[in-house]
Formats: structure tokens, sequence, C-alpha cells
């Protein structure tokens, strides 16, 4: 009941502050409510190469986070001397913005080959503005997929591009492995990525779908140069279900399997046998009852 | 204890229900004769017709058809359940009951089938279901079942009576025509009672008793299966067959509840069905509807829980176009049970009759919201159905059929009652706590006024 009312009491507050509502409730105030604002952004480039601007923007009260709903961020490309507004978006119900922008789409980078990126809150009634940069280097990962009676691989090359699109071999990151699961992403395996090359053995014993297929993801995650990359790609390696034999049981299949034709007959077996007893004991109380009656 | 005084003094107890029928017990019989050929009128429609004179379409193949076939042999079921554990139990307190209960039982299940006959499309193939059966097929372990259970029934109900019919037909001052006392000299069997025909009786009930406790289960069993084995939504569950079996106890009792109240309001027999009768069935019932809404909480809260989608859209039809049914058959019908029971000053024999009342129609509609909710949000919607079609109402062809069959089962149930005394005779005599010095019987210890 305490938690309930002390949840509404946020939200309230929260409401309020974005809206500017000039009779935010008095009791509320009064219950010292304090928020401390978080605004985090980060860039991912996507396995198609398009590449997500996202911002994450909510309060924290009591350890419990409270999502910023409705709040519009501004994106800006920027240099030294100019700004470029590449999009806004408004967060969600999670307190998401996600900007995403096609693979072709043209960025204003620095002498360093970086794309700077800023976003941006302005501000609304009682909520302070916010921002937050960041600056990344463009990066493709490409995955070279090798079969062989020894076992499979996935090369992964790493390449950036600098100013005039050229690819290089990146020195030195982070690299980890994953395949899709139902729910979520199943870690398989991390390493060093040296000189823009690592060679990753993948293992034979991870189920698939009913083809065996497995859905792989190569990230390189919060990178100081380059964000989060993504990479993806199918696979046929998964060991697929094990069924136990050829056969399929189906409703519309010739004949009933034989336990089950065994026991129903033994079953109604028992019952009639009980019944034809019962049926007995009548007979042999009517022959008795016969002979009484010409007895007396 | 003078045997020949005990048998006169009970015949002549129970002779005016078996002789005469009063005015109001006419009207009752012509009433529900009306109801029965009225229900009759209404398949005639509908076999002449087809279902499109019912509110059965694409989507809802089972409205209150199979609603009510499965409502009506749970209620056989716990009868069945019921009158073979009383057989094991040496009380006079079951002898009121216990014939009550067995008529329940049989004539459950002679009028359960017909609401799934009119289910069918083509009841002309019904024959096929014998001429070829598919082992792997539910429904067919459905219709052996049934049919087997059917016969278990009849013989053991038989069983019970076969006693009665030889008291019955040894008594000529017993005013009934010539046919009827034939009828009963038919069905004795030459019955005497001697020490021999009574073990071989004894012998006989015992087994068919075991079996048929045996025969509930896995009939309502099967009857589960039919739709828990299915991927349907709100049906694949692997609790159905024990819900199924506690929900049809539940409505059994009540109904069996029920019928005593009317029994002995309308022969008058307040001496012979006494308070201790409701509060013990009472308390079985209050036991039952905890149970009832454990299984209930179970089966929901797992659905919810797990989140599945075509789950979440049965849930939400729950609990908002059947909001109403779901709180009365969910909350009202357990919560009333264990209120009336536990206060002492609640536990009156009307309020316990009423609270009966109250799970009979609770159960039944529990029964709906699984069949009718699960077959509107199927796994592949037809397109471009009209809504009609996708939602369920029944018509007017259903409503009539629906009460033509309650007004056959009491129709029969009468008939029972005015054929053999509905307190089996032999067994109050048999046992000496039923019988006081004089020959009088008595019942849990209350004695029985003089009948004369």
């Amino acid at each position: 009941m305490r938690n309930s009312l002390y949840k509404s009491i946020k939200y309230l507050v929260l409401v309020g502050l974005f809206f500017n509502l000039e009779t935010l409730p008095l009791s509320a105030q009064d219950d010292d409510v304090s928020l401390d604002m978080e605004f985090r952004f980060k860039t991912y480039k996507n396995a198609d190469k398009t590449r997500s601007f996202i911002v994450e923007f909510y309060g924290t009260m009591e350890k419990e986070r409270v999502p910023v709903y409705d709040a519009e961020i501004r994106f800006f490309n920027s240099t030294e001397d100019e700004e470029v507004l590449i999009g806004t978006a408004n967060t969600t119900q999670e307190g998401i913005s996600n900007l995403t922008l096609p693979a072709d789409y043209s960025y204003i980078k620095d002498e360093e080959g970086y794309i700077n990126v800023t976003a941006r809150f302005e501000g609304s009634g009682d909520l302070d503005s916010f921002e937050e940069s960041l600056a990344v280097r463009d990066l493709n990962l490409t995955l070279e997929l090798n079969e062989s009676e020894d076992g499979n691989t996935i090369t992964v090359y790493a390449n950036m591009i600098d100013n005039l699109g050229e690819e290089i071999p990146i020195e030195e990151s982070d690299i980890y492995f994953y395949v899709q699961g139902m729910v979520s992403r199943l870690p398989i395996g991390d390493d060093w990525l040296e000189e823009g090359e690592y060679i990753f053995d993948f293992p034979n014993d991870i189920p698939g779908d009913k083809n065996g297929t497995l859905l792989v993801y190569v990230e390189i995650e919060d990178n100081d140069d380059f964000g989060n990359v993504t990479q993806t790609a199918t696979v046929n390696w998964g060991t697929g279900p094990r069924l136990e034999s050829g056969k399929v049981r189906m409703l519309w299949s010739d004949f009933g399997p034989i336990w089950m034709i065994v026991l129903m007959s033994t079953l109604l077996i028992a019952v009639w046998a009980n019944i034809i007893h019962s049926i007995y004991n009548l007979v042999r109380i009517n022959q008795e009852g016969k002979e009484l009656k010409e007895t007396t | 204890m003078n045997s020949d005084y005990s048998r006169t003094e009970i015949l002549k107890r129970f002779a005016p229900i078996l002789e005469k029928t009063s005015t109001m017990g006419w009207i009752w019989i012509i009433a529900l004769i009306y109801l029965v050929g009225m229900g009759v009128y209404a398949a005639y429609i509908q076999f002449t017709e087809g279902q499109v004179v019912t509110g059965m379409r694409d989507h809802v193949v089972w409205g209150f058809y199979g609603v009510n076939f499965l409502y009506i042999l749970g209620v056989s079921y716990a009868g069945a359940f019921a009158s073979a554990i009383l057989h094991f139990i040496r009380t006079p307190w079951k002898i009121p009951v216990i014939r009550i209960i067995e008529s329940i039982t049989v004539l459950s299940l002679c009028v359960g089938p017909f609401f799934i006959f009119l289910c069918m499309g083509r009841l002309d193939r019904l024959h096929y279901l014998f001429l070829y059966p598919r082992i792997q097929s539910p429904i067919t372990w459905d219709v052996i079942a049934i049919t087997t259970d059917l016969i278990v029934c009849i013989v053991y109900l038989y069983l019970t009576f076969v006693p009665d019919f030889a008291i019955l037909r040894d008594h000529d001052e017993l005013k009934l025509p010539k046919w009827r006392k034939n009828l009963y000299r038919w069905l004795a069997i030459g019955y005497r009672d001697t020490p021999t025909q009574r073990k071989r009786l004894y012998r006989a009930t015992r087994a068919m008793s075991t079996m048929i406790i045996m025969m509930a289960i896995a009939v309502y069993t099967v009857l589960a299966w039919i739709f828990s084995l299915t991927l349907q939504p709100g049906w694949n569950s692997s609790i159905f067959a024990i819900y199924f079996i506690v929900a049809g106890v539940y409505a059994g009792i009540a109904v069996i509840i029920v019928s005593l109240y009317v029994v002995r309001e309308s022969f008058h027999l307040e001496d012979y069905i006494v308070r201790r009768h409701f509060s013990v069935s009472g308390f079985v019932m209050m036991i039952i509807a905890v149970l009832f809404g454990y299984f209930t909480f179970s089966e929901y809260f797992s659905r919810w829980y797990s989140n599945k989608e075509h789950d979440i859209l049965l849930l939400n039809s729950l609990f908002d176009r059947y909001f109403w049914h779901f709180i009365f058959a969910n909350y009202l019908t357990v919560i009333l049970p264990i209120v009336v029971m536990t206060f002492k000053r609640f536990r009156t024999i009307k309020n316990i009759s009423f609270t009966a009342l109250v799970a009979i129609i609770g159960v039944w509609i529990n029964r709906y919201l699984i069949v009718v909710p699960t077959l509107e949000n199927p796994y592949l919607p037809i397109q471009d159905t009209r809504l009609e079609y996708v939602f369920y109402s029944p018509t007017w062809v259903e409503w009539l059929l629906i009460v033509a069959g309650i007004a056959g089962f009491c129709l029969l149930f009468t008939v029972i009652a005015k054929f053999v005394p509905i307190i089996p005779m032999q067994e109050v005599l048999d046992e000496p706590e039923t019988v006081n010095d004089t020959g009088e019987p008595k019942i849990s210890g209350i004695e029985i006024k003089s009948y004369t």
C-alpha cells in the first residue's frame, strides 16, 4: 500500500514537472520527493549498417527508475564550426529515445574521422535541460564463414573508415560472440581482436531450430572509439532437434500404438467382466427364487 | 424386531407416494411433459433446417450443448462417486439419500449425451463412430467410456432396486394397477431375501461399486482430455483432468443437495431427510468449493504469468466481455459456501440449499467460460468473418433444448420417485439403528413419528 502510494506520487511529480503543472500536489512536495535525473547517450551501428542514436532519460528515486515520457530529444551532428540537426525523437514510456539513420547517411566528420553527435533536451517547465555528446569513428565488421571437417570458424574483419572512405584495419578491440535464443542472446565467446582480424572457433554443440539454423551476433561493445557495432550471420551449424525415431506420431496414422490398444482392451475387458459377473449373480438369484417358489 | 410389521409400516409410509399423485403432482408432470415436447419441437426444427438455427458458427462449434454435455456428465460422475463411496460406509445416515444420488447418476448419464448429439452437424453418421472407430482419438475413448459407464450405472442402480422390487411385489395391499404389480414381479427376479440371495446381491453390488468409481474417474478424465490434448489456448492444460473432476464433484454435490431439498419438501420426508444431511453435504460442498477455487486460480494464474500471446488474448476476453460471468463463476461460487458453512447461524437447510443452487449455476458458467471464449479466440482466425460468426450467442432453439433437458431430467426423476420408494426400504430394515423397538424407523438417532 505504502509502496504503491510512493509510486503514484513519483509519477505525479514527474508528469507535473514535465507539463509544468502549476497545481502540483503539495503533499507530494511535503513528502520530500527528490529525483536524480539521468541522461545517457549511446550509439549503435547495426548489422544492416544503419546507425542508431539512443538516449535513456529517467529519474531515480529510492533506487527505482522513473522514466521520462514523451520528452523531445534533438540530435545534432557537430564540428568545431557548425551544428547540424540530424533528427528528433520523443522518449517512449520506458524513457528511451531512438533515432536511426540510414546506412548511406552522410555525416560530417572532424579531421581525425570522428563523427561528433550531441543529444539535447531543451527542458520543459520545472525539468531542466540536458545534453550529452559522443564521438565515434565509423567501423565495418565483416564476417567470413568457414566450414571444414575439423570444425567451423568465423573470421571477423574489423576495418574503420577514414575521411576518404578507405577501410583501415583497427589495431585492437574486445570482441563478443552470441547466438539468438528464444528469449535472449546466449554468449558463446569473447576475445581480443588484433590488427583488424580474429578467427573464432564455433562450438559444435549448440542446438538450433528444427533445421539446425542459428543466428550469430558478433559485437564490439562500448568501445571508446567506435561505440557499439554489431554484425550478424545465419549459419546452419546448430545440432537441431533430437528425434527419437523416424516415425512421427499422427492422429490419422493407420493404427493406434500397441500399448494403447492393449491398455484400452484390458480396461474394457475388466469392466465387462464385472458386468457379466453381476448379471450372472442376478441369474443365480432368479434361479434360486424359482426353486423356492416350486418348493413352497 | 418384527420384520413383517416393519415392512408393513414402511410400506404404509410410502404407499401414498407410490399409489396416488396429487393435483399439484399432475400439474408438475404435465408441465414437464410440455417442456420436453417443446424441446422435441426445437430439435425437429434443428434437424430439418440445420444448425443455422443455433448460435453455433465457424468459430464456436460447441455452444450451450457442449457446455451442458460437459456439465451434466460431471454431475453424473459426482453422483456415481458419492453413491459408490456411501455403499462402502456402514452408517444409517446414508440411507435416505443414497437412492436419490443413484438416480441422479443414472438420469444424468441418460440425459447428458443427447446434448452432444445436438452438436453434431451430421447426426446421420453417428454410427460411424462405432463402425470406424479410431483408437487414437479421444472422441473414440469418450464414446467407449460413456457407453460403458451408462451400462455400469444402470446395472448398479438395478442391483440396488431389486430388494425393494421384491417388497413391492410381496405386499398385495398396495393399490396399484395390475401391470405395475406384474412389472415389480418381473423386476424382482425371484428375490426372496434368503441368505444366499442376499450374499450374491451384496457381492455383485460391491463389485459394481468399485467399478463405478473407476469408471467415473475414467469417463470424466477422458472428457477433460478432449479439451486438454488440443493446443487451443485455455484448454491445453495438464491439470484439466483433475480440475474437471473437482468441478464435476462440486456441481454434483450441489445438485444432490438441491434434490434432497426438493424431495424433502415435495414428499414431506422431513423425518427422513434431516438437517444433518444438509450440514454434512454442505461441509463436503465447502471443501470441494475450496478445491475448485484452488484449481481455478492455478489454471488462470499460470496462464497469466506465462504471458503467452493467445492466452493473454483469452484472459483479456474473460476480464472484458465475460467479466461478470467470471466473477460469478470463479469468485462468488467459491466464497459463498465458505461463508455459509463457516458461520453457524447461516447454516440452515434453506441457506445451504440456496448456496447449492448458486453453485449449480456458478459451475455451469465456469464450464461455459472454458468452452466458449476459447473457441472465440482461436489460433487461426478465419479472415473476413462477420462478428456474429465470431462471437457466440445462443438462439431460442438452444434455450428451449436446454430447458427441455432439465425438464426431462426432472420428469425421469419424478417417474422414478413414483415407481420405487425414493428411500430404500430394505436398507432401512437392514440397519438396526434405523428401526426402533416397535419396528418404526428412525434415522440418525431421530425417531420417526407414527405414519398411520
